[in-house]
């Protein structure tokens, strides 16, 4: 179970600015999840691998080279930006 | 409803290429239709009949120069809305992208309209796919065709009650731990999630990159082999994609023969809490196919009860990653551009929290939450570790029961489609409807929903509603349960009744 400081720690680290109304109610929503995802504490795996895929096939890579992207796609994406400034993205300062 | 909106992609074609009717009249009949109907079911959450013109007008003018046109050419269909599409709005369903407008193609969409898509519309999901009921959209509800107070299943809800309610030929929807199986089901069409790496997922906003499928979804088999075989195959901008030959699924499910067949029944799957209605409709659906010649073979499939508490802990986790980039910096809701809250910011943390505070709906924070907390450090070896190295008894089951079966036939769904709002304020049932649909994707396998029957939900009902049986094939096997679902809807009737709107 987590208590409501654990919660508000989560968001923190989500980056996700909670209400005190959604504190209290994804404490115990987000609870109950785990609970139940306790289920596997009961299964007992002898060699545990941590990568998966069906067979033994390894991702198909491109080579490792430079592609340049469009001018007009390079804008839209420029464009999609809520703040720029000179064809850059504009952030807020980080203090 | 009239004889046009029943028609098959072939029939449709034959019609296209004898001019009895054009290409713009199809795209036209369809759009009368969305306007007509779609303000009940509200699949859709764009309309893009300029575009839809556009591209019917192209095939017109092919057909009147009297040059060959494919088989996809001139028919009308949706696009589920995290698919995508340049020029035009893709909002995955939510707030944080209402007024997204994405420069690309996804790939699958691409490859279509190479293949002469006319798209009608982007179709209402469960916001960022998160969800079995379309109920987590950030805009609104989308509603079962077959009964218009309950759910169309998700979630690609849209996309299903687009299909069943008539408003396109077949949809393009994604699969992620059922998002596909589910609404098929539940509005009584046929869905496939492909393998992992069959179809590319470029373009497809990322939920559990390990997971997420593109597949189809239309009134009947063949046009679903139709349009997998037009959008699968190797793609650069998709690493997992694989280079094997993509079969003609077309030709391949007309040889599917079930004499020497066999067919696995998992007794994990028939356990405790099946509404007796699904239960029947899926038992009548197996003894067909014995009756049909195919085999009958008791298998166990014994990690099935850890299968939806793996998934929800593999989710959340590559959910949190997935949708760091949503921060309103790059695109996206920002509180950058929102002139009632753009003042309060003072720093970068606080364009994150806010933008992220009031771009996602509950459910996506629900899964970032949880996601972070199982990769976080001190947690991380309990819940991500542990689900990840469980995952690999799940594919393990099916590997060993591939080696004694063709294919398996499950139910989709332990019960009907519920009423809206009935289970929206507890996370957990919903999830649980997962039960059949979670280990297959974890393992990467194809599988299928088609419709196998109809029944009722309560005493005192009075509306039939549609049940589908699931079947799954082994590892790039499409064709096997595409050919044995194809062979089993011809033997019945379901696929000609039609929900009433």
């Amino acid at each position: 179970m987590l208590n409501r400081e654990e919660v508000k720690h989560i968001a923190k680290l989500a980056r996700i600015d909670i209400t005190p109304e959604e504190l209290d109610r994804f404490t115990g929503q987000i609870s109950g999840i785990l609970e139940y995802v306790g289920v596997l504490d009961k299964l007992e795996i002898l060699e545990p691998k941590t990568t998966y895929s069906w067979d033994d096939f390894k991702n198909s890579l491109r080579e490792d080279v430079a592609v340049d992207c469009d001018r007009p796609v390079q804008q839209k994406i420029i464009d999609a930006a809520p703040e720029k400034q000179w064809g850059y993205v504009k952030v807020k300062s980080v203090f | 409803m009239n004889e046009l909106f029943k028609k098959n992609i072939v029939g449709l074609h034959k019609m296209l290429v004898e001019k009895e009717i054009s290409a713009i009249e199809l795209a036209g009949a369809f759009l009368n239709r969305i306007a007509d109907k779609d303000k009940s079911v509200r699949a859709f959450v764009s309309v893009t009949e300029e575009e839809a013109k556009k591209s019917a007008l192209a095939v017109d003018q092919k057909i009147a120069k009297g040059q060959f046109i494919g088989l996809l050419e001139g028919i009308p269909a949706s696009v589920k809305d995290v698919l995508a599409t340049a020029g035009t709005k893709t909002t995955a369903s939510s707030n944080m992208l209402a007024n997204y407008v994405p420069p690309y193609d996804a790939t699958s969409v691409e490859k279509l309209g190479r293949e002469g898509l006319v798209m009608l519309g982007k179709t209402n999901c469960d916001a960022f796919a998160h969800g079995a009921s379309t109920e987590n959209s950030d805009f609104f509800q989308t509603h079962n065709p077959w009964d218009l107070d309950r759910i169309p299943g998700g979630s690609s809800g849209g996309a299903a009650a687009s299909v069943a309610g008539s408003m396109s030929v077949y949809a393009l929807g994604t699969d992620t731990g059922g998002s596909i199986r589910s609404p098929a089901n539940y509005c009584g069409i046929v869905g496939i999630k492909p393998s992992y790496g069959r179809v590319s997922r470029h373009g497809l906003f990322a939920m559990t990159s390990s997971n997420d499928t593109v597949g189809v979804m239309a009134k009947n088999v063949e046009d679903c082999a139709l349009v997998l075989g037009a959008m699968a195959g190797e793609d650069a901008k998709d690493a997992t994609t694989r280079r094997t030959k993509v079969p003609n699924y077309h030709e391949e499910i007309k040889k599917f023969n079930f004499k020497d067949k066999k067919i696995g029944i998992p007794k994990e799957y028939f356990g405790e809490g099946m509404h007796g209605g699904v239960r029947s409709a899926v038992e009548g659906a197996i003894a067909k196919m014995e009756s049909l010649g195919a085999k009958i073979v008791p298998i166990s499939l014994p990690h099935t009860q850890y299968a939806v508490a793996i998934y929800y802990i593999v989710t959340p986790s590559e959910v949190s990653s997935n949708l760091a980039r949503y921060d309103g910096i790059k695109y996206g809701y920002s509180v950058m551009s929102d002139l009632s809250r753009k003042d309060q910011i003072k720093d970068l943390l606080d364009v994150y929290t806010q933008s992220r505070k009031y771009g996602f709906g509950a459910e996506a924070k629900r899964r970032i939450m949880i996601g972070t907390y199982a990769l976080s450090s001190g947690y991380h070896d309990a819940y991500y570790k542990k689900a990840t190295a469980a995952r690999h008894l799940l594919a393990d089951d099916f590997k060993t029961a591939f080696k004694s079966v063709d294919f398996i036939a499950t139910p989709v769904a332990p019960t009907l489609p519920c009423r809206l709002g009935e289970k929206v304020s507890d996370p957990l049932a919903l999830y649980l409807e997962d039960i059949y649909l979670a280990a297959v994707s974890l393992s990467g396998l194809p599988a299928l929903s088609v419709p196998c029957g109809f029944a009722r939900d309560g005493q005192g009902d009075t509306i039939d509603l549609p049940v589908g049986l699931q079947l799954i094939g082994n590892y790039f096997d499409e064709s096997t349960i595409l050919g044995a679902a194809y062979h089993y809807e011809q033997s019945e009737e379901w696929r000609l009744r039609y929900p009433n709107i």
